[in-house]
């Protein structure tokens, strides 16, 4: 899997999961898409900054409105995007603040420029919003709609967690209730009585439906699974999308197993007394 | 008085006879003599003067021990050599502040710098970096030796490094003065003499002299039975000796087995001998030989049996196997020990403790409803990670020398402890704190002996043993090894933690926060109150782990109050009077006498003394003199001569005791006192002795050698001693070696008088109530309690989570009424407050009386069934009400005006905000809000329902690829499925899908109008106004104005421009026109689009250049009156106020070129003023009729536009009348 994460930065852009596909058949797709995406947010966290100054904006709103004026094929900001390494939705996002500036050349208010994004058809400029809304269909990591689908499929995976456990008759609460109970962190699942994995007690799992590579653990590990060890014990994390070899290392001592899938092995504690 | 001694030992009086006067005072004819008319006084210091007595007959010797030829430079440290010999006549009794044994000062402390073993150890490749820091550091455990240092001991060697403070020399009364003044100046002088070898030898580097030593060898004087002199008298002096310390005679328990052990071991080179014979003649002693000493050694360790049936087997395997004790007392040896040691071997050990090492998030104590504020809460939340944060970071680094705590963490701990400063964050952070600190120290654990000895530390032993003697003491002590990371000051104090219990003492000393160290003082003495009292402590596991909870805490608040007066210099005189002065009416934070007589009186000494110990050995040498430690004191010596406990408790209890005793600030004339000047107020208050209380000191399982030694790990050194004499013999290298004793000198004081205590007054209902308590099984009161304790807990959590969010609902409920009929009232929510806390008040209460009900048959199952109905009876009562006055308590406090103040604002606001914009409200929030949801795992994933919708529109658009009709109505069944029948499906994605399926449908008609018709449009449109209700429909018209312009952000914008410029890419118009039409139709009958949008959308569009269209203007012009003329037949006329439009006429189609009929019909109301008419084409204004105005009619000239004013102006004219 690896090897996947690493060839993923010498592919262009854009269908880089078919052509991975390609190249690493055992994979599953979504371990692809999961690892493309990835690899996508972590150089736009790098490279957003610069290629959104006002000056480089205002280069590209010249390039927009100049294709518009020469009536070229709709796809203007899409081709673009893959001229300029920005992601179209946010190439989009950035042409519709600029279009948006206001007189005194201040950016438009965060709020109207989501709520044109979210729905393009109250975009004024027609063609800016056609664009806008091509641009929406063929980004994966950003834009409402890649958004929506983000959560949707950590939700999803949340609630197929729970049926499975549900089926093993683990009892559990799940963050809804921990947060009811005014708990100060929620993991996804706070088994009610533990359970042991592979040796090893665990007091809470936490799904996470993409690939756990270091950096996206290391991550975690500082804003969830510490805190969640801190308080309730060795616990497990799922990435269902799998993960590289060898990530249980980096918590030293603090015991948090790491799965692509709820363990069938779980051993219960005895009920009968 | 060692004339005493000389005549009992050589004399022939029957020892017996000294026993009876030890035991009860009765003097036999036969001793009077010989105690001269002092029988009282003499009578319990005797004990005392007899373990000096021994000192002194083999001091002469013990000075000899260990002195390797080949290092005839005797280094000192400069520092330590502030030695003040003082050998005045102090009167007996005399209260000097720093009495100690001054009864020994006539010894020599002959300090090496560096030893032959230490090197060893630095050069052992097993251990190399340890050691290296090791070096520099003074040893903890060893720090506590006094100034009787005996000659070159390797423990003092390592401890007297050049940062040493000079412990307080001896300056007190003696009472053995009189039989050493001569001895003392020649001692005095010999040191005067080391210190100018010493003064020399400084400037030799020290190095080359190392590496020749560890190559020496010496032979050593090998004791032998037949060299043995005056056996007899060895006999009676041992017997005394034994005699004494099984009554508990002796206070030093713990002291004379480690000073026996030492005689054991004794090793003097022939050489020195001699010298030193010549020298002092000291061949009169008694045990002025080592075979002497060795013989008496192994007499009286045989017979203290009691002793050895409590040490941890591996220190009866040391004693079995040391050759000398086999040599003098073979049958012992492979008798009576033998057994014990196998009877140990089968004993079972305490089970394993804990293994959970973090601090669990307990939602009854550390939820939200713990604090005072979200703030707080928030702010708690990043105190435990950060806490835990260091923790951890201590933990990976503090194994590594040259890490540095305080400028690793310093700064981390300052900013985490006083995140906020605020008391309930201090509060929860020290019982963080608190627990984190148990959790660690319960992890300690005992070592396992069965393993050691099968295993490869066992084959260790047999190869090696004193490498696995190193080994053991790292693991043991790890900050023996360890270098001490600490700012400051170095103290004594602080030499008591080890191992992880540092992270928790430099935590304390870089947090530097008096906030915090005061919560924690509150803390810790809650938590020493708590497990105190506690009465679980039947289980042998629970009872350990209290024991050394209590322990630690007890440390540890020691810590927090003794720290402060901590000093690194000796104290002179008069400044130690001025500060016991002031310190004198200083509260101490724990009454250290009542939990004494509690336990005393419970028969729970076992349980407290080891950690009264604790506490007291941290104290610094001022508070020892302040009188509300003696009779603290008083109380414990005391309780070690006449306490009744099972073996193995009173061994623990005496071995802690003994440890206190022989502190070297302890006020040693204390332990001369008779039992009738000790303790007067213990006796009167013991009729409260109650035989029927399960007494922990009377049970037999609860403590074993491994708790023992966990509670004393100071019993290590008596190991330590066999071990290290096991292993330089084994190497038959002859730097045997003795480590430290040390002598006590009986000195007399004055007792004063403690305060007494006066009984409480009680109310008559609490007394009865008490006594009623006080007759019954203690499970009773338990039982009664804990029933209420959680009946109550569980009425307020009903209360919390039940009753009050339904009341608050209600009530926000009303609150929306209120708003339209109650406009007039001025603060709402300060009346629905007052109504509402009454509601919970009344419901809370009657929940509470239903939940009293179920008492009775819960105490019936609980209580014991021997009780009489009666008693069962007054139980359930005094249970009910305590859990009603539990919960009247609790409503009392929680339960007020401004519990819900809040709640009802926020709905207020939230209200107001909503009137604001209400149009922005997702109507989607209700699609999983009524019926439960079975899940379907059948139907499409919504993610993969996004990725396809996706797929699809792209193909559509980009592609052209063709959608059949069958798969329009699948993807509508499915959309369906995955929003109805699926759990998983968030607010967020059904509004993603919402749009994403409008967005489909229209490019649909637009790119493949062939495979969409009406009857689709009509599943669609049916579906949405089912999926998402519009919401807004039914309150639209009072509040139109409210709304900012341009806020319409429904997702069904069908006339948009940029809709319409996907249709203008239409390439069949006419079909694509009408579906759209039919569209929108269909959403306007949904109620799903308003008129005022469409309104809206249609000037939006009309303010548009459409450049480009210019062919297809004529469409355009089709489209609008299209537009309109839906307006007309659905919705409300076009425009309000009073002007209704009443016909307009636009020709769908006309021929280029032709002449057009533009018509415009409308009424106004009579007294409704008109101000204009307009027209546009294409954004472009290109007729206006201005009523008021004289020349009311504007044409503008327009490429392609001709108006025919005149004609115009007739139509208007006549609409107006």
């Amino acid at each position: 899997m690896s090897a996947a994460s690493d060839s993923v930065y010498k592919l262009p852009y854009r269908n880089r999961v078919q052509t991975l596909q390609k190249l690493f058949p055992q994979l599953s797709v979504d371990t692809l898409k999961c690892v493309v995406a990835q690899e996508c947010q972590r150089r736009m966290k790098g490279s957003h900054g610069r290629l959104t100054t006002s000056e480089a904006v205002e280069v590209l709103y010249k390039r927009y409105t100049n294709s518009i004026s020469m009536s070229e094929e709709p796809g203007i900001l899409i081709r673009l995007s893959d001229e300029n390494g920005l992601t179209p939705a946010l190439l989009a996002r950035s042409i519709i603040e600029r279009h948006y500036k206001k007189s005194d050349k201040t950016k438009p208010a965060k709020l109207l420029v989501s709520t044109l994004m979210k729905n393009t058809a109250l975009i004024d400029d027609r063609d800016l919003a056609f664009e806008t809304y091509l641009c929406l269909l063929e980004d994966d990591e950003y834009g409402p709609i890649a958004e929506a689908t983000k959560q949707s499929v950590g939700y999803e995976y949340e609630i197929r967690l729970r049926m499975e456990l549900e089926k093993c008759r683990v009892s559990f609460l799940h963050e809804e209730h921990l947060r009811v109970k005014g708990y100060d962190k929620t993991p996804d699942i706070k088994l009610e009585i533990p359970v042991a994995v592979d040796g090893q007690v665990i007091n809470w799992i936490e799904s996470k439906a993409l690939f756990g590579d270091e950096e996206v653990h290391r991550g975690y590990l500082k804003d969830q699974l510490y805190s969640y060890w801190n308080r309730f014990g060795p616990g497990l994390v799922i990435y269902w999308f799998g993960y590289v070899e060898d990530l249980e290392k980096i918590h030293q001592n603090r015991i948090i197993l790491i799965r692509d899938a709820l363990p069938m092995n779980m051993i219960f504690m005895e009920q009968n007394s | 008085m060692a004339s005493l001694f000389l005549d009992l030992v050589f004399g022939d009086v029957p020892l017996i006879h000294v026993f009876t006067w030890l035991t009860n005072g009765t003097v036999h004819e036969d001793i009077q003599e010989l105690l001269t008319n002092e029988t009282e006084n003499v009578r319990y210091s005797f004990p005392l003067l007899l373990a000096n007595f021994i000192r002194e007959q083999s001091s002469c010797l013990l000075k000899l021990h260990n002195v390797n030829p080949s290092e005839q430079n005797i280094v000192s440290s400069p520092k330590r050599e502030i030695f003040i010999p003082t050998v005045h006549n102090l009167s007996l009794g005399s209260p000097s502040p720093n009495s100690r044994n001054g009864g020994n000062c006539q010894e020599t402390r002959r300090i090496r710098k560096v030893t032959p073993q230490r090197l060893d150890l630095s050069n052992d490749s097993a251990f190399p970096s340890l050691q290296q820091s090791a070096q520099l550091r003074e040893i903890p455990k060893k720090r506590r030796i006094n100034p009787t240092q005996l000659v070159d001991s390797p423990v003092s060697r390592v401890q007297f490094g050049s940062y040493s403070k000079p412990s307080p020399p001896p300056i007190t009364g003696n009472a053995f003065n009189q039989a050493k003044e001569q001895a003392s100046p020649k001692s005095f002088d010999q040191e005067r003499a080391l210190l100018k070898e010493k003064k020399q030898q400084l400037t030799i580097p020290a190095m080359p002299d190392l590496v020749n030593n560890t190559s020496k060898t010496w032979t050593c004087v090998e004791p032998d039975m037949n060299f043995v002199t005056r056996q007899t008298e060895l006999d009676r002096l041992s017997a005394l000796v034994s005699f004494c310390v099984s009554r508990h005679l002796i206070s030093s328990l713990y002291n004379e087995i480690h000073f026996l052990i030492q005689l054991l071991v004794i090793r003097v080179s022939p050489a020195k001998l001699k010298q030193a014979h010549l020298a002092a003649g000291s061949s009169s002693l008694l045990l002025g030989s080592v075979h002497n000493c060795v013989y008496f050694s192994a007499k009286t360790l045989e017979t203290l049996e009691e002793v050895w049936r409590h040490v941890d087997p591996t220190t009866l395997q040391q004693l079995m196997r040391n050759p000398r004790l086999l040599l003098f007392s073979p049958e012992w040896v492979n008798g009576k020990l033998t057994r014990l040691f196998s009877s140990l071997k089968t004993e079972d050990r305490i089970p394993p403790q804990k293994t959970v090492a973090n601090v669990a998030f307990q939602s009854e104590t550390d939820n939200r409803f713990n604090f005072a504020s979200d703030s707080s809460f928030q702010f708690f939340r990043k105190q435990r990670d950060q806490f835990c944060e260091v923790w951890q970071i201590w933990k990976v680094n503090s194994s590594i020398p040259s890490w540095n705590m305080a400028l690793g963490l310093q700064k981390m701990i300052q900013s985490l402890v006083d995140l906020r400063r605020d008391c309930v964050n201090y509060a929860h952070l020290a019982r963080l704190f608190r627990s984190q600190l148990l959790n660690v120290a319960q992890l300690v654990k005992p070592v396992n002996y069965e393993e050691e000895r099968n295993g490869p530390l066992g084959q260790l032993q047999s190869s090696d043993p004193d490498k696995l003697r190193r080994l053991r003491e790292r693991l043991i002590n790890p900050p023996d090894s360890r270098p001490t990371r600490c700012v400051g000051s170095e103290s004594d104090i602080k030499m008591n933690f080890e191992g992880d219990q540092e992270f928790f003492r430099d935590f304390i000393l870089l947090a530097a926060s008096p906030s915090f160290n005061e919560h924690l003082k509150n803390n810790l003495l809650s938590g020493i109150q708590d497990l105190s009292s506690s009465d679980d402590c039947d289980d042998r596991s629970q009872f350990a782990e209290n024991v050394i909870a209590l322990q630690v805490m007890a440390k540890f608040l020691a810590f927090l109050h003794f720290y402060p007066h901590a000093s690194a210099d000796h104290l002179p005189e008069h400044v130690f009077h001025n500060l016991s002065r002031l310190r004198m009416s200083q509260r101490e934070p724990i009454d250290l006498v009542s939990y004494i007589k509690e336990a005393f009186h419970k028969g729970r000494l076992v349980l407290v003394i080891p950690w009264v110990v604790t506490y007291l050995t941290l104290a610094d040498p001022v508070a020892f003199s302040l009188p509300g430690f003696h009779s603290v004191l008083c109380h414990l010596i005391f309780i070690y001569r006449k306490a009744e406990l099972t073996p193995a408790n009173a061994f623990l209890v005496r071995v802690s005791l003994s440890w206190l005793f022989n502190q070297p600030n302890f006020p040693l004339p204390l332990l001369a006192k008779s039992d009738e000047e000790l303790v007067v107020q213990l006796r009167h208050h013991s009729l409260a002795v109650d035989d029927q209380l399960p007494q922990l000191d009377r049970s037999t399982h609860l403590v074993d050698p491994s708790l023992i030694h966990q509670c004393c790990p100071y019993l290590w050194s008596w190991k330590h001693l066999l071990a290290e004499f096991a292993c330089s013999d084994a190497k038959s290298s002859g730097e045997g070696k003795a480590s430290v004793s040390r002598k006590i000198t009986p000195v007399s004081a004055e007792e004063s008088p403690s305060p007494v205590k006066t009984p409480n007054v009680k109310s008559l209902q609490q007394s009865l109530e008490e006594n009623f308590f006080q007759n019954q099984p203690a499970s009773v009161k338990r039982t009664v309690e804990f029933v209420a304790e959680r009946l109550a807990s569980n009425v307020v959590r009903d209360i919390r989570h039940q009753i009050i969010p339904r009341l608050v609902h209600n009530a926000q409920a009303s609150l929306k009424t209120w708003r339209d009929s109650f406009a007039t009232v001025k603060d709402p929510v300060e009346s629905l407050c007052r109504q509402l806390c009454l509601d919970v008040r009344n419901e809370s209460i009657s929940s509470a009386t239903s939940a009293v009900a179920s008492i009775e048959s819960t105490l019936t199952a609980l209580l014991p069934n021997d009780l009489l109905p009666p008693v069962q009876r007054v139980c359930v009562v005094i249970a009910s009400k305590l859990t009603h006055g539990k919960v009247v308590d609790w409503i009392h406090l929680h339960v007020t005006n401004g519990l819900f103040k809040n709640d009802l604002e926020v709905e207020l606001a939230k209200l107001d905000k909503n009137v604001n914009r209400r149009l922005t409200s997702t109507p989607s929030a209700t699609v999983n809000d009524n019926l439960p949801v079975v899940h379907d795992p059948a139907t499409l994933a919504p993610s993969f329902l996004i990725e396809r919708l996706k797929t699809l529109i792209r193909q559509v658009i980009r592609d052209a690829s063709k959608v059949t009709g069958q798969e329009v109505a699948e993807l509508l069944a499915s959309t369906d499925g995955t929003l109805h029948r699926r759990v998983d499906v968030t607010p967020a994605v059904s509004k993603c899908l919402q749009q994403l399926t409008f967005d489909f449908l229209f490019i649909l008609c637009v790119f493949q109008p062939e495979s969409v018709g009406s009857q689709t449009i009509v599943a669609w449109v049916e579906f949405w106004s089912r999926a998402y209700p519009s919401r807004e429909s039914a309150v639209l018209l009072e509040t139109e104005e409210q709304q900012p312009p341009g806020a319409s952000t429904s997702i069904w914008q069908v006339l948009t421009p940029k809709q319409l410029l996907l249709l203008a890419q239409s390439t069949a118009p006419r079909e694509s026109w009408t579906l759209v039409s039919t569209l929108l139709v269909q959403l306007m009958k949904a109620g799903l689009i308003r008129y005022k949008d469409v309104q809206e959308q249609a000037v939006a569009v009309v303010r548009q250049e459409w450049p480009q269209m210019n062919i297809r203007n004529v469409y355009c012009c089709w489209w609008w009156t299209a537009l309109v003329a839906i307006s007309a037949t659905v919705g409300p006329p076009l425009l309000c106020d009073g002007l209704k439009v009443t016909g307009f006429r636009v020709p769908s189609l006309a021929l280029y070129g032709s002449d057009v009929e533009l018509d415009c019909a409308f009424s106004a109301a009579r007294n409704a003023k008109l101000y204009s008419v307009k027209w546009y084409q294409n954004h472009e204004e290109f007729y206006r009729y201005m009523f008021e105005e004289r020349t009311p009619v504007t044409a503008f000239t327009r490429p392609g536009i001709n108006v025919d004013v005149s004609f115009n102006i007739a139509i208007i004219s006549k609409n107006i009348e």
